[in-house]
């Protein structure tokens, strides 16, 4: 069945199915994407309430050092990962102890500008270390060639398939997903770091080491940002020096319109960010492509005037 | 009696703002003392200062331990237990949570959980709610949630700023003598700063009276009663 | 040998005095670009002011009202490309460009801040950063809800003006003034012209802040529930300090209209309006002249990362200039969080203090020596009636 619409701006064969279906796969695969982006945005704002700008580039550059092990040093693509998510959570805990700490105290827009600061530096040392060239091969978590896929209806052209890779970013956020609540529900550690950012002041008052929760939201979310920029080098096959910058402002817008200190928030705000990203040029012929992010900003708007304080968040005041 | 907690020449500051000069009392192993002082005479300013909370000089001793220098998240370890003004609750964390977070300096697992059964005998209201968000309770279940977190820890000393703020008077009145049992059947020893002085005299074995940041009085509960400047002025009559 | 720090009251001889030295101290800046700096950097200077300008609108209301702005470089758009606009089209003198320039940036500023009433920092902050991404865009479309803005704007390719001796259709120039000094170029009448302008605002800024209005901002941005009990309404100001810092910034825009003679569309977007808070926040939020040094910043920073050639390294090659410029932002905020202003307020303070003009004290003791004396029936120390006889009792209770 072909549906044919003739309405004004709306695009005809939005409603094909298999286009649709099509349509719907990569929307929830990109979804995911800023679903993860959009944890790593919560589990800083959660305990400091500030955001980092740099967490991108941080990702980035993480994943450039999973290409060097693997395509260079030929180590296991999941190992490598390993490597680097460990490697960036320490990093990314030294960065908020040696960088963020002191400046918390005496300015609320000084960390901003810390991390664009680190932003710019990280953007331009992965571009001298590396070119401004996209690299190839790019690792491969997931079985990547054309034919890793699983076809769902072939009797219509075009064909609708779902691929590994898509499959892949599903379950990889899933099992994040999984591991964080369970870390954040069911240790000690997990209640230490919630109690933090429910009061920081009574923490301190039962004997919370406040600081390390606060370097642990950080290290937290370097470690998510790593797997996410591995895998989405390889579900858009692409990774060059600027390929998370966009990624990350749809974290942001994810992580806004779910509510910034919320995790189911981030989930549903990445997903909701995915589909209105493919479907607002997809459906509607008067926007193109280039303007999906400021669609995605103007339904945030919408979402914000009715709940100021994103899908999930909590109604506290916000600390700027 | 041993003297549990030594104040002497405390002095207290927010930036270049002093507020505590000199200030000098004590505690004595299972008495109540009560700090008795108008709105600003820097009250709550002397609990946050014991609990180095709050830029501080002098001595503040705690069973032989200087406190004066020390980071704010080592006075639970050192047997210090702290229910702030407004409760100090942990809004989006549920009753159980908040009871096991005051636990967060012991290791004793199974201990831990008696503790909190304990808790909810104490405090049955706590334990209807036991999985409810503690930003739902009302103002007085969170006070009593916020004196149960407290006494998870087995503290030594617990120190109260302003419990009676907000409640209803039929809740403050149990809420004190719940405190007065506390200190009876537990041996809890307790520094409680209060505006309602009333009450506070009541449960308390001796009391200071605090103004603009300096102790102008101090003496037994009963003395302090009969002094004629303090009905005055807190008592009311 | 006086003690340091010296304590100068306000309003007093003193203070007024280092006043005016500072009026000396911008008339010599003004001297010295006109005069000494070549030509070429002249414009650079010109542009710098204009940048100065389009961050204090920033700062009225991220500094004093508290509210973060990312997408103060569409207000600077509005303003540019309104002033292009015109001027190459409709043949307009530039000066009468500014209040319509300014007036579109007011009601654009107006509309975003209603939904920030409900909508609060964080949240608003990334609208506002919409704002940014979406300005350039909808600038280069040629369909965006039925309305070709690329034909009016230039689109991709930009508008052009020009100040110097190509004209364009309209015949527009802006050479020197007949009376003008022998020598003045094109370039130095620019940047007499944006100065002067970006004094007169910065004049007005800072009365404002020293108004009942900029009080009221520090109020809300401070304390939203007491500045409400004090009857500083945060629905109205808010929305007033957006639209306000929306309309000093796109006069900003219409001054970097002249000053740059072609502006496209990417001028505008997300990287300009991240410059314009950086500038704002290494120069110092909530000061007068902390917009001045981010306005040079947003200029200088951006030639010393990618123009300069360094002694050492030489010229620096695409990608590390990146490297620089983010190096250069960590380091100045993190000796100086509060931002230039306030560290050169700390270094101040070793040798000025300034005090407020406080109100004579009453004689409280002559008070109770009246009151004490007419209880004891003695004539009162300054009586002016000696006749009257001493009031009874009852009055002299009175402490």
């Amino acid at each position: 069945m072909t549906a044919v619409l003739a309405v004004p701006g709306i695009e005809s064969n939005f409603f094909t199915l298999t286009l649709f279906l099509q349509n719907l796969t990569n929307a929830l695969a990109n979804g995911a994407v800023y679903a993860l982006m959009a944890l790593t945005v919560v589990m800083i704002y959660k305990t400091t309430g500030h955001l980092n700008f740099a967490q991108g580039e941080m990702a980035m550059f993480g994943t450039f050092i999973v290409y060097v092990l693997t395509i260079e040093q030929d180590l296991n693509v999941w190992l490598a990962i390993l490597l680097v998510v460990i490697a960036s959570m320490i990093v990314g805990a030294a960065f908020e102890r040696v960088l963020i700490q002191p400046l918390e105290s005496r300015s609320v827009l000084a960390p901003v500008i810390l991390t664009l600061g680190l932003f710019f530096m990280l953007n331009g040392g992965a571009a001298t270390i590396w070119g401004t060239q996209p690299h190839t091969p790019i690792p491969a978590p997931f079985p990547g060639h054309l034919d890793d896929k699983v076809d769902i209806i072939t009797t219509r052209l075009p064909h609708f398939f779902i691929t590994y890779k898509a499959f892949g970013v599903w379950a990889t956020v899933a099992v994040l997903v999984v591991l964080l609540n369970l870390m954040l529900k069911r240790t000690k550690l997990g209640l230490a770091y919630r109690a933090v950012a429910a009061n920081a002041e009574s923490s301190l008052i039962v004997g919370i080491p406040v600081k390390r929760m606060l370097m642990l939201g950080w290290a937290l979310a370097a470690g998510i940002g790593s797997i996410a920029g591995a895998i989405i080098a390889q579900y858009r096959n692409v990774l060059d020096f600027n390929f998370m910058a966009a990624v990350l402002l749809f974290g942001f817008a994810a992580a806004c319109v779910g509510g910034f200190d919320s995790i189911k928030g981030a989930v549903v705000g990445g997903l909701l960010v995915g589909l209105v990203e493919t479907f607002t040029p997809a459906l509607f012929t008067f926007v193109g492509s280039e303007l999906s992010l400021v669609m995605v900003l103007l339904v945030i708007l919408i979402v914000l005037y009715f709940r100021p304080q994103g899908l999930f968040g909590s109604k506290r005041v916000e600390r700027v | 009696m041993t003297t549990m907690l030594e104040v002497t020449g405390l002095d207290a500051s927010y930036g270049p703002i002093q507020v505590l000069r000199g200030l000098g009392l004590r505690v004595d192993e299972g008495e109540i003392v009560v700090l008795l002082g108008a709105n600003g005479a820097g009250k709550t300013t002397t609990i946050r200062a014991i609990c180095q909370m709050v830029d501080n000089k002098g001595s503040v001793r705690m069973g032989g331990a200087e406190l004066v220098g020390q980071r704010p998240e080592k006075m639970a370890a050192l047997g210090i237990a702290h229910v702030p003004q407004g409760r100090g609750t942990f809004p989006e964390l549920t009753v159980e949570e908040n009871l096991q977070v005051g636990a967060y300096v012991r290791k004793d697992r199974p201990e831990i959980r008696n503790d909190i059964d304990r808790s909810y005998a104490l405090f049955p209201r706590l334990g209807e709610r036991r999985t409810q968000i503690a930003g739902s309770l009302s103002g007085g279940e969170q006070q009593m949630l916020a004196v149960a977190r407290a006494l998870m820890s087995r503290p030594k000393l617990l120190l109260l700023d302003e419990p009676s703020l907000g409640l209803a008077p039929l809740i403050i009145q149990d809420l004190f003598a719940r405190f007065d049992e506390l200190n009876e059947n537990e041996g809890v020893t307790m520094f409680i700063v209060e505006q309602n002085a009333n009450l506070a005299l009541d449960i308390a074995d001796r009391a200071y009276v605090l103004e603009a940041g300096q102790i102008v009085l101090s003496g037994t509960a009963a003395e302090l009663r009969a002094n004629d400047a303090v009905r005055r002025a807190y008592l009311g009559f | 040998m006086r003690s340091l720090p010296l304590v100068i009251e306000r309003r007093s001889t003193a203070h007024r005095s280092l006043q005016l030295l500072g009026v000396l101290v911008a008339f010599a800046f003004y001297l010295y670009v006109v005069g000494v700096v070549e030509n070429f950097s002249a414009i650079r200077w010109a542009v710098a002011v204009t940048l100065a300008v389009a961050i204090l609108g920033l700062n009225i209301v991220t500094g004093y009202s508290g509210q973060i702005s990312i997408g103060h470089s569409a207000f600077f758009g509005i303003g540019a490309y309104t002033t292009m606009i015109l001027i190459a089209d409709h043949g307009w003198p530039f000066l009468l460009t500014l209040p319509v320039a300014g007036a579109l940036g007011f009601v654009v500023g107006a509309v975003i801040g209603v939904p920030a009433l409900r909508i609060r920092g964080l949240y608003l902050s990334l609208i506002t950063l919409g704002l940014a991404l979406a300005f350039p865009a909808i600038v280069k479309s040629d369909n965006f809800f039925g309305i070709n803005f690329s034909s009016l704007t230039g689109g991709s390719n930009g508008k052009v003006i020009s100040s110097g001796d190509v004209t364009v259709k309209s015949g527009f120039h802006w050479n020197p003034p007949s009376w003008a000094p022998d020598g003045w170029t094109t370039n130095d009448w620019v940047f007499t012209t944006v100065f002067a302008i970006a004094i007169v605002l910065f004049a007005l800024s800072s009365n404002l802040v020293r108004s009942r209005v900029g009080r009221g901002l520090v109020a809300m941005r401070d304390n939203e529930i007491g500045a409400a009990v004090s009857g500083v309404y945060p629905a109205q100001y808010k929305v007033l300090a957006f639209a306000t810092s929306a309309f000093v910034t796109a006069i900003g825009g219409g001054c970097f209209a002249l000053a740059s003679t072609t502006i496209g569309p990417d001028t505008f977007g997300l990287q300009r309006s991240i410059e314009f808070i950086a500038g704002l926040v290494i120069g110092g939020v909530a000061t007068i002249l902390g917009p001045a040094i981010g306005g040079g910043l947003g200029e200088w920073l951006p030639y010393w990362a990618y123009e300069v050639d360094w002694p050492l390294l030489g010229k620096l090659e695409g990608p590390q200039s990146g490297i620089l410029y983010g190096l250069i932002l960590v380091v100045i905020i993190f000796f100086m969080p509060g931002g230039i202003v306030y560290g050169l307020r700390q270094l101040r303070s070793k040798f000025i203090v300034f005090v407020p003009r406080l109100p004579v004290p009453q004689d409280i003791s002559a008070v109770g020596a009246a009151a004490r004396a007419a209880a004891a029936g003695e004539p009162r120390p300054d009586s002016i009636d000696p006749v009257s006889p001493p009031p009874d009792d009852a009055t002299a209770s009175v402490q």
